[in-house]
């Protein structure tokens, strides 16, 4: 009868072993994760459109971004697709692949260009991909000065591939600062009918030590230009001081300690250490008194 | 002249510990350098390889040398308010205890500090925190407590050991090296009893162990600043301070426990360390248990009942992740010297003992529990998702040092029960009566 039972136990267990190791293994051949794709083009000063985009793997609880993902770029063309490069995502799963603004690649009646980003997939990851269309566009940022006071003018134009460029006749131009982080806007220019525009320059923003300031214009997901950006830099800035030297203060963060840490840590270390002396005393004494043995 | 017949007759007996070592004790300290040079070729392979090889990483930037070093720190205050507290309200009880009470504190007060240099990536700049140290900071804080606090406890040790330095320096039977004879002879200070030097000892022992209960109240809550300054989910707490003292001394209090356990049957001390000492230790363990108990409720309760996102989540860490080190610290540590302690017929010196080692653990982990989790679920959300760079998980390079420190903790004590008697041999009577003398039998 034991023999019967201990036969049934090992079963049991041989079978339920079995069972959770076929769970196991079906949880490993599990269906590969589908992938989403983020694709946006910047048209920058420098002449050049910068192809960026984001690779993220979507779960239950949201999406991840893909890291080390190697995402090619196409020029979609009448013959098919035209391959422009490749670039891997970054640890926040982005792919940024620079082409210049004025290249052959095939542009439609509006002379915009038409381009892909795909990323293949492999066993774990689905394959994705995403489309963008643009016109590049170029932004001018220069400042002047009249009457004291000071502007900021931004000249935005669209390149055309026959070398034809035109202004850009309407539309919002953002002018904003870099800040730690985040861009902190000081103007907001309406481009006029040559693409011009200006508007007053702050004297309030704080640059580094020496005034310096980077500005940065900017045409926001426009239907057709895409994102187009221009910066320049200029001195306007007021001086950054990080603790202004005619004015020391006892802040936490600066280097002078505030006055109650101060009479705080004095008082106790003189409490403490006066003891100490005291009972260091007592031992010379007790030393000396056993040197003179006419005092005993 | 009874108490130097006293005095002569407990050096008698304690002699053959100074003078001899016995193949078992050779055999000891063998082991305990052996793990000693473990840890020095894991504290060589850190250095020349870098903090890549421990468990920190970007996020948890503190692991087990962190809780190492709140530990012996803990554990040498314990020793510190033990002794001091003891002589204060002149226990006769404590005769057999308080040396190593005062062992313990300058041991662990000499190895502690050892661990937050395992820290330290770039040691070359430790100088900079003397010559650029700024008095806002909470490290420099805790650099001035501590060196503070050495220097007070090795003045209030030697204080307690001039007696008996006297004594041995007088007892011609001792056989031992002529450099050990020359050492009693120059640390005795030519201590000779007088009723001038007794009364100056008593007067600098005195003060000194109201100072040195003062200091470890305020260099362990200089500690625990240093975590509750920080705006951290588990350690932004008002309460950290009294919380970390009390966790102090109750571990400290295992601690000599467990050394009273170990002396008594190495030493062959049953005559004097008896059911009565464990009982009385036992006790301040359990009211210190007690207070122990209700800290940790309180601090949690609130920050249950606050429901603040992050003190959930981090609640959350601790009760899926670290259920059953949880449980361990804060339930199984506080209730076993309850019960153990509390209950009559369950006071055996075996009993007590093995409670006081529940307590040691228990409150290593909780000091672990304070650290880790807390790294490990912090306010601005991480860069790199990898878990390696989320979580922490100790090295065996972390543990060969910490085994190392232990290791250094127990050959220390070998080395001071070698060289001096475990046991205070000069009478307690030698301390002259001062009107306003506190007693506590």
């Amino acid at each position: 009868m034991k023999r019967i039972k201990s036969g049934i136990l090992v079963v049991v267990i041989l079978v339920t072993g079995w069972m959770q190791a076929s769970a196991q293994a079906g949880a490993d051949t599990t269906a590969p994760a589908s992938t989403v794709i983020r694709f946006a083009c910047i048209s920058t000063s420098d002449d050049s459109i910068q192809l960026k985009c984001i690779v993220s793997v979507k779960h239950e609880s949201g999406s991840t971004n893909l890291a080390n993902a190697p995402v090619t770029f196409y020029s979609v063309e009448k013959d098919g697709d035209l391959k422009i490069g490749t670039a891997k995502t970054d640890f926040h799963g982005t792919a940024v692949l620079k082409i210049p603004a004025s290249n052959s690649y095939l542009r439609n009646e509006q002379q915009m260009l038409s381009l892909k980003a795909v990323y293949e997939g492999n066993s774990k990851f689905e394959a994705s991909e995403g489309e963008f269309s643009l016109k590049p566009a170029k932004l001018v940022v220069s400042f002047y000065e009249e009457d004291s006071i000071r502007y900021v003018k931004v000249e935005a134009t669209q390149l055309s591939g026959d070398g034809k460029d035109s202004p850009i006749t309407e539309g919002t131009v953002f002018v904003s600062v870099p800040k730690m982080f985040s861009m902190l806007k000081i103007a907001e220019i309406t481009l006029d009918s040559t693409g011009t525009g200006t508007a007053e320059f702050p004297n309030t923003i704080i640059g580094d030590s020496l005034g310096n300031l980077t500005v940065v214009a900017s045409i926001e997901e426009n239907d057709i230009f895409g994102t187009v950006q221009g910066s320049a830099a200029n001195n306007w800035g007021l001086h950054k001081y990080l603790i202004s030297p005619d004015r020391p203060t006892r802040e936490l963060w600066t280097p002078i300690a505030p006055l109650w840490m101060v009479v705080t840590l004095i008082i106790m270390l003189l409490g403490v250490w006066g003891h100490y002396v005291y009972a260091v005393v007592q031992l010379v004494m007790i030393n000396k008194s056993a040197k003179s043995p006419k005092r005993e | 002249m009874s108490d130097t017949v006293n005095s002569d007759k407990l050096l008698k007996e304690f002699a053959p510990q100074i003078e001899r070592t016995g193949n078992f004790g050779k055999l000891w300290i063998a082991f305990l350098c052996l793990v000693i040079c473990y840890g020095w070729f894991a504290l060589y392979w850190q250095v020349s390889r870098g903090h890549i090889v421990t468990g920190m990483r970007d996020n948890v930037v503190w692991g087990v040398y962190i809780v190492n070093f709140i530990f012996f720190m803990g554990i040498s205050y314990a020793g510190a308010l033990i002794s001091g507290t003891l002589h204060l309200f002149h226990s006769e009880w404590r005769k057999p205890i308080i040396r190593m009470a005062e062992f313990i504190t300058i041991i662990s007060l000499l190895i502690g500090p050892c661990f937050i240099m395992l820290c330290v990536g770039r040691l070359d700049r430790l100088p900079n925190l003397i010559l650029f140290g700024r008095i806002q900071s909470p490290i420099t804080w805790d650099v001035i407590a501590i060196s503070t606090d050495i220097i007070g406890c090795i003045l209030f040790l030697y204080l307690a050991l001039l007696r008996d330095l006297g004594k041995m320096r007088d007892f011609t039977e001792l056989k031992v090296p002529q450099w050990q004879k020359k050492m009693y002879k120059i640390l005795a200070l030519g201590y000779t009893g007088t009723p001038e030097q007794q009364l100056r000892l008593k007067r600098a022992t005195d003060v000194m162990a109201g100072m040195v209960i003062a200091i470890a109240i305020i260099v362990y809550s200089v500690l625990a600043w240093i975590f509750s300054v920080t705006l951290q989910p588990g350690w932004h707490s008002t309460i950290f301070g009294p919380y970390f003292v009390i966790a102090a001394v109750y571990s400290g209090t295992g601690v000599l426990i467990v050394s009273m356990f170990v002396f008594r049957k190495v030493y062959h001390l049953e005559e004097h360390i008896t059911l009565k000492h464990f009982v009385n230790v036992g006790v301040i363990m359990l009211v210190l248990g007690a207070f122990f108990g209700y800290f940790t409720f309180s601090e949690y309760l609130t920050k249950w009942y606050g429901s603040e996102k992050n003190d959930e989540q981090l609640i959350q860490v601790l009760l899926k992740n670290y259920f059953n080190l949880f449980i361990l610290s804060n339930y199984v540590g506080v209730l076993v010297p309850l019960i153990v302690v509390g209950f009559r017929k369950l006071r055996t010196i075996n009993n007590i003992t093995i409670a006081a080692v529940v307590v040691v653990i228990a409150l290593w982990i909780n000091r672990y529990l304070i650290v880790v989790p807390t790294l490990e679920t912090p306010y601005l959300p991480i860069q790199d998702e990898r878990l390696a760079w989320q979580l922490y998980s100790a090295t065996w390079v972390e543990w060969a040092l910490t085994a190392a420190g232990v290791a250094m903790f127990c050959l220390l004590f070998t080395i001071g029960s070698k060289l001096i008697p475990i046991v205070q041999v000069s009478d307690l009577k030698e301390e002259p009566e001062q009107p306003g003398d506190l007693h506590l039998m």
